[in-house]
């Protein structure tokens, strides 16, 4: 029983930094119909520079972590400004092509700067080890699973009882109507690009800190997507719960099957999943897929 | 006015002769005063410290030798192309050195880089040591022109498992935790060879993908099987993400790794966890007593940014750059390809300073088959070599 508690619990932690990273993908769809192929690089890029205060600069944690939130969202905020305002009315193609450039400029940029050499993350957070019953998390583990929490019900309460987020939804379901109801659209899409910068920074945080911080890190970027797909592209809490499903399902395949389902099994599950309900589990029908 | 353009015609072709004439000689990469040595190596990306520091190590010998007036009169030039650790660069780059003009090749990227210029190595008969990343797939079957230096990880794993099995009696089963690619390939015919010849008892191995950070539910896995050592089949940042886990479950046990393992930022990983853990390599340790002449060139040679730089891979490219050096020399002033690579072959016991043992490229043109185990003290950031060098 304890094999299997691990694993899920393993697999939840997993889970955890791929939904965080699903989430971000989703507010951003989600408003502004714009999906950033750069998300995985904009997450590492804000892990770097958290981890250049709080190593470099030896920031204590609890005033790193509120400043790379600050720094993620200006990034997002003039990312957004410099490159996709500009191209609003262009082919969604030319948009997509625009953030895979933007994410290749991002990997070259934090090599430039950083080097290539993987380093470990220090923090106060780090290091302990909490047994829950027969589980056994580390002290950081539990630190990405209470962020993922945090975050995912903070996204809730703000898109569901602020003014703000009452406009992002308004924005998103009709954005005409909402331009003349006297929203100012483009700060919605400003805003959204911001929060999910500093979604994108929470995880990427807590990745460098149960792993490392690596040139390689924007690779998970790549494997949270498809969890977004699965809850919704367009739900960015459905797509928080994708990133569960997958890294659960990724670390129950390995530790029941093996021979190489790990990585293919949140695959399968989204395929299962597309060809009932090809707006994910938690999308709008009327989703227009790119 | 016809005798003029044949007049001219005439010109025309002498000055083309004359133009190219000295561009066939320097296509081959050597003239009066120099000889071109190339590297096709990763100077950039991911694998980029082991490219850099390659570099350096055959920087490191040019010097040495040009400052002792060069070989037989002939300065050593050393010219590095970056492929980024991408095979189509890699070929690439080489077709822009020989076009430059390179007469032979020392640093040759990783294996699919390799794979992608062993054609065109071949065509040119350059003489070539494979140094970066041994791969037998570069002398099976054997080249003229084409020499590796190292050991197999086959061969460095199993001398790992062999002295931790002679003298750490480990407790439990065998497991292998392995990347799902040719690399993996060979760190698993050291298990099976451990499997055989140890006769120890195994976990079936377990794959993973290029790129994978988390490894709970391997280790878990591994765990419930019944674990007692284990080999790590991961490139290089890999290791400690294992011993990580290990470390989780109170799983200290003994982990064997390839010579990445022992990459200052690996060790630096690895103290993390608190867990020291086994490596081998066919060269001494960059910061003992065998290591002391090159140690003292570098500081000679080298920037202090340079020599913060340099890992085994720099010790690696110098050792190959003295065999190719060594080979040269003997062919006196007449200098050509298919003399060097023949010298290569039929040079013996050449001396890498104390690097190793005297080295001969041997009928199967490897050299540095001699192994010594090495245990990696992470949290001391130490390197204790365990075993004298032995072939395994």
């Amino acid at each position: 029983m304890d094999y299997l508690l691990n694993i899920t619990a393993s697999g939840l932690v997993l889970g955890a930094m791929y939904g965080l990273i699903a989430m971000a993908f989703s507010v951003i769809y989600k408003t502004t119909g714009v999906v950033n192929f750069a998300q995985g690089e904009m997450m590492m890029l804000t892990a770097y520079i958290a981890w250049s205060l709080g190593m470099t600069l030896a920031l204590p944690f609890w005033l790193m972590l509120p400043l790379v939130c600050v720094i993620a969202a200006l990034i997002g905020g003039l990312v957004e400004y410099a490159i996709i305002r500009p191209m609003m009315g262009e082919p969604p193609f030319a948009i997509i092509m625009a953030t895979m450039g933007l994410a290749i400029v991002i990997r070259s940029l934090t090599i430039l700067l950083w080097g290539v050499n993987a380093e470990g993350f220090d923090a106060s957070v780090k290091g302990g080890l909490l047994e829950i019953g027969p589980v056994v998390l580390f002290s950081e583990q539990v630190f990405a699973l209470a962020v993922f929490l945090l975050v995912s019900v903070g996204i809730w309460a703000f898109m569901r009882f602020t003014r703000v987020g009452t406009a992002m939804r308004a924005t998103a379901l009709d954005e005409s109507a909402a331009l003349l109801m006297g929203i100012n659209v483009r700060r919605i899409h400003s805003l959204a690009w911001a929060i999910s910068s500093i979604i994108a920074a929470l995880a990427g945080v807590c990745f460098a800190l149960a792993f490392s911080r690596s040139p390689s890190m924007w690779f998970l970027g790549l494997q949270s997507f498809p969890a977004s797909i699965l809850g919704g592209l367009d739900a960015p809490l459905g797509s928080a719960l994708g990133g569960l499903l997958v890294g659960v399902s990724a670390n129950l395949s390995e530790g029941y099957i093996g021979q190489g389902l790990k990585e293919i099994s949140g695959f399968v599950i989204i395929i299962l999943v597309l060809m009932i309900r090809p707006y994910g589990l938690f999308g709008r029908r009327d989703l227009e897929r790119v | 006015m016809k005798r003029t353009m044949h007049s001219l015609g005439i010109m025309a072709a002498a000055a083309m002769v004359w133009a190219t004439g000295p561009a066939w000689a320097s296509g081959q990469g050597v003239t009066d005063t120099e000889i071109v040595i190339g590297n096709v190596l990763p100077m950039s990306g991911a694998a980029a410290i082991t490219g850099r520091a390659a570099h350096l190590g055959t920087v490191v010998a040019a010097a040495e030798i040009n400052a002792a007036g060069g070989i037989n009169g002939r300065k050593i030039k050393v010219v590095t192309e970056d492929d980024g650790y991408v095979p189509a660069r890699s070929f690439q780059s080489l077709k822009k050195m020989l076009a430059d003009g390179m007469f032979a090749l020392i640093g040759t990227s990783g294996n699919a880089g390799l794979a992608a210029m062993l054609p065109v190595l071949e065509e040119e008969k350059v003489p070539t040591i494979v140094t970066l990343s041994p791969s037998l797939a570069a002398v099976n079957p054997v080249r003229p022109n084409i020499f590796m230096l190292g050991a197999s990880y086959e061969d460095m794993l199993f001398a790992q498992l062999k002295y931790i099995k002679e003298n750490r009696s480990p407790k439990g089963k065998l497991g292998l935790l392995r990347q799902d690619d040719d690399f993996g390939n060979q760190v698993e015919l050291a298990f099976k060879r451990a499997e055989a010849e140890l006769k120890v008892e195994t976990i079936p191995p377990i794959r993973f993908k290029r790129g994978q950070s988390d490894f709970s539910a391997e280790v878990l896995k591994l765990r419930s099987s019944g674990i007692g050592w284990l080999i790590s089949g991961g490139p290089v940042v890999e290791t400690p993400a294992m011993m990580k886990e290990l470390m989780k479950y109170q799983l200290n046990i003994p982990v064997t790794s390839v010579p990445t393992g022992m990459l200052a930022p690996v060790v630096k990983l690895a103290a993390a966890t608190g867990m020291n853990y086994f490596s081998a390599d066919y060269v001494s340790t960059l910061d003992s007593e065998g290591t002391a002449h090159f140690r003292k060139l570098a500081t000679q040679y080298l920037s202090a940014a340079e020599q913060a730089d340099m890992s085994r891979y720099s010790v690696t490219a110098y050792v190959s750059s003295l065999l190719m050096f060594n080979a040269i020399k003997t062919c006196g002033k007449n200098v050509t390809r298919d003399c060097v690579s023949e010298k290569l072959a039929s040079n013996k016991n050449v001396d890498t300073t104390g690097i190793t043992p005297p080295l001969s490229f041997g009928k199967d043109h490897i050299a540095a088959k001699a192994i010594r185990v090495i245990e990696v003290m992470s949290t001391e950031n130490k390197l204790v070599e365990r075993t004298p060098f032995a072939e395994y």
